[in-house]
């Protein structure tokens, strides 16, 4: 029973170390080429502060082409939530119509949050 | 007698027959969002400029934004109608008399339809790019904008805003539903380096697009009647007809863009001014055509109450046209009054368009000159 306890709390602390994604607004779901959508993005951290983290945003495949990745600095906050901005465009041939994202934060530790699923329309 | 007489006693009822407008598609479902047609009413009162803007466009109805710099935060308000711009337009509009031509009589009971004030402009193919497929991101500090106003009115809702940077203020509307066209930031900027707001307008989300109607903005302002084209540019059709009407104690002409004159001379039809004006505007400099200058008097409000206001409280309007490519809205147009300009008539009688010339000068001169030279000539 004790041993038990221990690795639910060994469990619960590793887990407490990464960020949530609590939340994601995006301001267009209908995009086009060279256009800019903005995410707003509530994260945290049961961490007494937020550290400087990396989003990580993957366009899934479709077809036979590459997935698209890309990563991007959020600022730190010295509180346990934050709210951060996002501004998100495509260029170049990418495949047109409905396509799905993931959303990953990345503490500066290394630990990931769940990947957060969005979808969105590219248009020419 | 009198029966022969009949044909030019009919002629100025059927002239000035309101058109019949049945310009109901802008609404259709390509993107991108484009302007397709300005139309906007001015009227200066001290130092109170009031602006009626019928926005055309062409686009998702969704995605509908308007977005027009102010000196001052302006009053906003609904319930214009359409009406009182077709009226304008039907008595203003210019008609190419031939009284030798009967085409041309019968081209002047013609409807405009939406053919003649298109302009002839269709929103170009979108640039596809065939770059490396690329996703960006980019964080983005939080906009700091100051709200002056933010409220609903009719199918709409609006918001008056400033910054000291575009990119606050356009990430600002952007994160808040309207929808900014990319390249608007030094545009916006240079608005902004001018202490202008910005109102931003959209319809509400329970709104239909046949909501779509006039908008009414009263605001203080000491510039009078300048029309914001620059902006216009980063959302415009190719060849976008504007039109602009200016009430006043006088004629009204641009102070800082050409008045372009169009060659009158060997002109038969209606059909064939239309087809000069933007050879001419191109070559005159993308200015602006006077194409009516007359005393309220000559007007009637036709049933509109807005309209038969103004022409109430005005002693002059001036009706001004153009047709601009987005590269050519270079400079926002300052229409001022000037009594010392010259009345302008829209009717061109064997290419000449006299100050002054009203539908009463033109009957006449049919009936005294025209009729009897013609019964001679059969003689």
């Amino acid at each position: 029973m004790r041993g038990l306890f221990l690795l639910a709390t060994l469990l619960f602390s590793g887990c407490s170390s990464a960020p949530r994604i609590e939340s994601v607004e995006l301001t267009r779901s209908n995009l086009r080429i060279g256009e800019e959508s903005f995410l707003t993005l509530q994260i945290a951290d049961d961490e007494a502060e937020l550290d400087p983290a990396t989003a990580r945003m993957t366009l899934l495949p479709v077809f036979d082409e590459d997935p698209l990745e890309t990563e991007v600095v959020l600022p730190g906050s010295s509180e346990v939530a934050a709210q951060v901005i996002i501004g998100l465009s495509f260029s170049g041939a990418v495949n047109l119509g409905p396509r799905s994202l993931d959303l990953v934060v990345i503490d500066s530790g290394g630990a990931e949050s769940e990947a957060w699923p969005l979808s969105l329309t590219l248009t020419p | 007698m009198k029966l022969k007489l009949l044909p030019g006693v009919i002629l100025p009822a059927l002239l000035v027959a309101p058109a019949a407008w049945a310009c109901g598609g802008f609404f259709c479902s390509a993107t991108p969002v484009l302007q397709a047609r300005e139309r906007v009413v001015f009227e200066v009162l001290g130092d109170q400029t009031t602006a009626y803007v019928q926005i055309f466009y062409s686009g998702n109805d969704r995605d509908f934004a308007w977005i027009v710099p102010v000196p001052s935060t302006p009053e906003v308000t609904v319930g214009v109608g359409d009406r009182m711009f077709d009226a304008l337009e039907s008595q203003t509009r210019p008609v190419v008399v031939s009284p030798t031509n009967n085409a041309a009589i019968a081209a002047l009971d013609a409807p405009a339809g939406c053919g003649d004030f298109s302009g002839g402009g269709r929103a170009s193919g979108p640039i596809v790019d065939t770059g490396p497929p690329k996703l960006n991101l980019r964080s983005v500090p939080r906009p700091e904008v100051t709200i002056w106003q933010a409220e609903q009115v009719g199918p709409y809702e609006h918001v008056t805003i400033s910054a000291e940077r575009a990119s606050d203020l356009n990430t600002w509307l952007a994160l808040n539903g309207y929808r900014v066209q990319p390249g608007a930031d030094p545009i916006v900027q240079s608005y902004l380096d001018q202490g202008m707001k910005l109102l931003a307008l959209k319809l509400r989300p329970e709104a239909t697009a046949s909501a779509i109607e006039p908008v009414r903005l009263r605001y203080q302002s000491e510039q009078g009647c300048v029309l914001p084209l620059r902006l216009t540019s980063i959302a415009a059709v190719p060849n976008m007809e504007v039109v602009v009407w200016v009430f006043g104690a006088g004629p009204a002409a641009p102070v800082n863009v050409p008045t372009v004159e169009v060659e009158l001379a060997g002109l038969e039809t209606t059909a064939q001014y239309e087809s000069a004006l933007p050879g001419a505007i191109d070559a005159g400099g993308d200015g602006f055509i006077v194409e009516f200058a007359q005393p309220n008097h000559r007007l009637s409000g036709q049933g509109d109450p807005e309209l038969t206001d103004l022409l109430d409280r005005n002693a002059y309007v001036t009706r001004l046209r153009s047709f601009l490519d987005p590269e050519e809205m270079t400079v926002d147009p300052d229409f001022q009054v000037d009594h010392r300009l010259p009345e302008v008539s829209n009717v061109i009688v064997s290419g000449v368009r006299s100050a002054g010339l009203s539908w009463v000068s033109a009957t006449l001169w049919l009936l005294f000159f025209v009729l009897p030279s013609l019964r001679r000539k059969q003689q």
